[in-house]
């Protein structure tokens, strides 16, 4: 059974949210702290984190931060507050995803649905640019033989961007096709998500190879002509 | 003269010390001048009066040589005129003076006329002799003394006419160069003028410390009102004794203190407001989230109530919504009378963004919708999600207002700006109310039940967005003939003067408004 970690201090949001997901048939794991949450994370190592950003004790960024020392599992943050600062320090302390309070059931359960899809692959099948060898079916990165980890988010950015070299994605294709809804344009969700992946792959970030930005359009893969 | 002027208008130092240097330098000069007049005409007072006492020796001597002349046989008249001529070389030395003797007219010893060596008897002119000649008296003139073989010396020259036995009338010139006096003033002028110079040296450099001096404490006062506008308010003028500066001083930092207090009193109250938006947001959120939940929990199962509870499921559903809508459209307003809002700007192309906007408010229902949309993509540097917030309002609107009419949406643009508009065939407004639609809670008919799910702050939000990106929604519309939203901005989000690439008054209207006076 699919299990989900639910960290919220606000009780009766915590349990309106576990009767949702237990509805929807997911195992449900509440902490009502950022100070005990990554205990709890270790202890019970689930599918999927949901994170409020407001939290007594440790606030949620610094406990995404925690967590992504040691997994890669999909995190959604849970903020109160669209405000760019708040949103960004989340993204990139390595949130896959965020939600803006109030959301529907409908919503959340989408957005999970979506963050713990696997795409279906075929046995065997890699795919590769430049230096780097994206092994689909055992969801892992290669750059010179060294494996660069990536959390599943981060993987399906770069795998489809490869998989079709050249094309030009626009942002909003890419919330799609990786987030796998539309919401409201949210461009800084990609941009924050395409930093991180050219953080990991790119020998120089600053000048990346594989991940190119188009500009006024979105990103493409490609390997720039040197 | 840039270079002549900047220093004159910036500095008050430089304007006293050229004040202070152009006075001193007019009063030096007219007493360096003066002096030298008077100093001029004394020496050449000396010269004449030394030189007529000069010439009356030598007319006495003259007489004295008359009567001492011994004529010897062989003695001649012209014997007699030689000595006599000798007797006049009396003085102090020969360059002294020179002596011109000439016969006066109507004297038949025409040849007998003696000069001093060298020089040329024409010095004495016709008119000068004719006024010796006339007045029988002593008369003077100033002259050129011309020597014989060129070269020439100003001189003064006293003459007379006298009178000698057997040789008759004779004019007697005694020239007294003035090249010494000439010499002596030319060595006083020099000597004056250096003085003078070194005065006005002086006197500038004095009065340009001396104002340097003064001035300093008013520089440095404007530099820290300068630095005190610039934002930093703890800056406070240095106060020192008594004097004028200081009562300025005084009275700037009393100025400063007021000023200060003032605007840390606004930060704090914006912040105060700023800080309240954000926890209402917050506080009210998370309720709100486990009630919509709640909610959306309990209308899923609707089907399994009893008919009035069912429907209270439906009613609580959709306002909730609505609720939240009104909720996040006040904070938005909230953050903008509290400066807070933030642009968060990309490049992107608005058509696309249009485009999806109104695939995401209209749905498959889009038979009374014309679009005219620009060849190619139109690039902006602006905020995505504001910039479709404006489309979603101005659709909205147009969409509830429409009354079954058509709506045209229009993009067009040019070098600086893109316009967008968005035009409706629906119940329109009033002319006098094309700024009041921007008002918050505005209706255009407080009678007429809102029909839609509108907040009635979508176009106050629109326009604060609008002005955000330096640009602005115009608002056009007459009853029954729809309205026209146009919305423009500058393409690369920079301030200025911009004229609407899409005419707020329709086309089609203008016949009609030409025709009709209206209101």
């Amino acid at each position: 059974m699919t299990s989900i970690m639910v960290i919220d201090d606000d009780q009766h949001l915590a349990e309106m949210l576990s009767i949702v997901l237990n509805g929807a048939g997911y195992e449900v794991d509440l902490v009502g702290s950022g100070d005990m949450a990554y205990e709890v994370f270790q202890s019970q190592d689930p599918d999927l984190v949901l994170l409020d950003v407001m939290l007594p004790g440790k606030d949620g960024v610094e406990v995404c931060r925690e967590i992504r020392t040691t997994s890669m599992v999909p995190i959604v943050m849970l903020t109160a507050k669209s405000d760019t600062t708040d949103v960004i320090a989340g993204l990139e302390a390595g949130a896959d995803d965020y939600m803006v309070k109030p959301f529907t059931e409908g919503e959340l359960l989408a957005r999970i649905k979506a963050r713990l899809r696997r795409q279906n692959i075929v046995d065997g099948q890699t795919l590769s640019i430049g230096d780097v060898v994206i092994d689909l079916t055992g969801h892992k990165v290669k750059k010179n033989s060294k494996e660069i980890p990536l959390t599943r988010l981060e993987f399906d950015l770069l795998v489809a961007l490869v998989k079709e070299p050249g094309r030009v994605f626009t942002r909003e294709d890419l919330l799609s096709e990786v987030w796998g809804y539309r919401p409201a344009t949210d461009t800084r969700l990609v941009n924050v998500h395409v930093q991180r992946l050219r953080a990991k792959v790119e020998d120089d970030p600053e000048n990346p190879k594989f991940v190119l930005t188009v500009r006024g359009i979105g990103y493409k893969a490609g390997q720039k002509e040197l | 003269m840039a270079i002549g002027i900047r220093p004159w208008r910036q500095s008050l130092a430089f304007k006293i010390t050229a004040g202070i240097l152009l006075l001193s330098a007019i009063l030096t000069s007219a007493a360096v001048a003066t002096l030298y007049s008077q100093i001029k005409s004394g020496l050449y007072r000396e010269k004449y009066q030394s030189s007529q006492n000069l010439y009356s020796t030598i007319a006495s001597a003259i007489q004295l040589q008359v009567i001492l002349f011994q004529p010897t046989k062989k003695s001649n008249l012209k014997d007699r005129f030689d000595s006599i001529f000798s007797a006049t070389n009396v003085g102090l030395g020969s360059n002294d003076h020179e002596i011109v003797l000439l016969p006066a007219k109507g004297n038949k010893h025409k040849n007998f006329l003696g000069t001093s060596d060298g020089v040329d008897p024409s010095t004495i002119s016709n008119n000068f002799s004719e006024i010796v000649e006339k007045t029988k008296k002593i008369s003077s003139r100033n002259l050129t003394l011309n020597y014989i073989g060129g070269g020439n010396a100003n001189a003064y020259a006293v003459g007379a006419l006298i009178t000698l036995p057997e040789l008759g009338d004779y004019e007697l010139y005694v020239v007294f160069p003035l090249t010494d006096v000439e010499k002596s003033l030319h060595l006083v002028r020099n000597y004056l003028s250096i003085i003078g110079t070194i005065l006005i040296l002086l006197i500038g450099l004095t009065s340009a410390w001396f104002t340097q001096r003064s001035i300093k404490p008013v520089r440095e006062a404007a530099l820290i009102a300068e630095e005190f506008t610039s934002g930093l308010l703890d800056r406070r003028i240095l106060i020192k004794g008594e004097d004028e500066m200081a009562r300025l001083g005084r009275a700037f930092n009393e100025m400063a203190v007021v000023l200060s207090r003032q605007i840390s009193r606004l930060e704090n109250l914006s912040r105060l407001q700023q800080r309240f938006v954000s926890d209402v947001s917050h506080e009210l959120r998370t309720p709100l989230t486990t009630m919509k939940m709640a909610s959306g929990v309990i209308h899923a199962n609707r089907d399994f109530f009893a008919p009035a509870v069912a429907r209270s499921a439906e009613l609580l559903q959709v306002q909730m919504e609505r609720f939240e809508k009104l909720l996040a459209d006040l904070l938005e307003v909230s953050r903008f009378d509290a400066q807070a809002a933030a642009v968060d700007l990309v490049e992107f192309d608005i058509c696309a963004t249009l485009e999806r906007t109104i695939d995401y408010v209209l749905g498959a229902d889009k038979t009374f919708l014309q679009l005219k949309l620009p060849e190619g993509p139109v690039i902006i540097l602006a905020d995505e999600r504001r910039i479709e917030r404006i489309f979603r309002n101005l659709i909205t609107n147009a969409v509830d207002h429409r009354n079954e009419g058509n709506v045209e949406i229009t993009v067009a643009h040019n070098e600086q700006v893109v316009s967008v508009g968005v035009r409706d065939y629906g119940v329109g407004f009033a002319r006098k109310d094309s700024q009041r639609v921007f008002e918050r809670f505005w209706r255009a008919d407080p009678s007429r039940a809102r029909s839609s799910g509108g907040t009635g702050l979508g176009l106050a939000i629109s326009q604060e967005d609008a002005l955000l990106h330096h640009g602005k929604i115009e608002a056009w519309g007459r009853p029954f003939h729809g309205a026209n939203f146009v919305l423009t901005i500058p393409k690369t989000n920079e301030i200025g003067e911009f004229e609407s690439a899409i005419a707020v008054i329709p086309e089609d209207e203008i016949s009609t408004i030409a025709g009709i006076k209206e209101e």
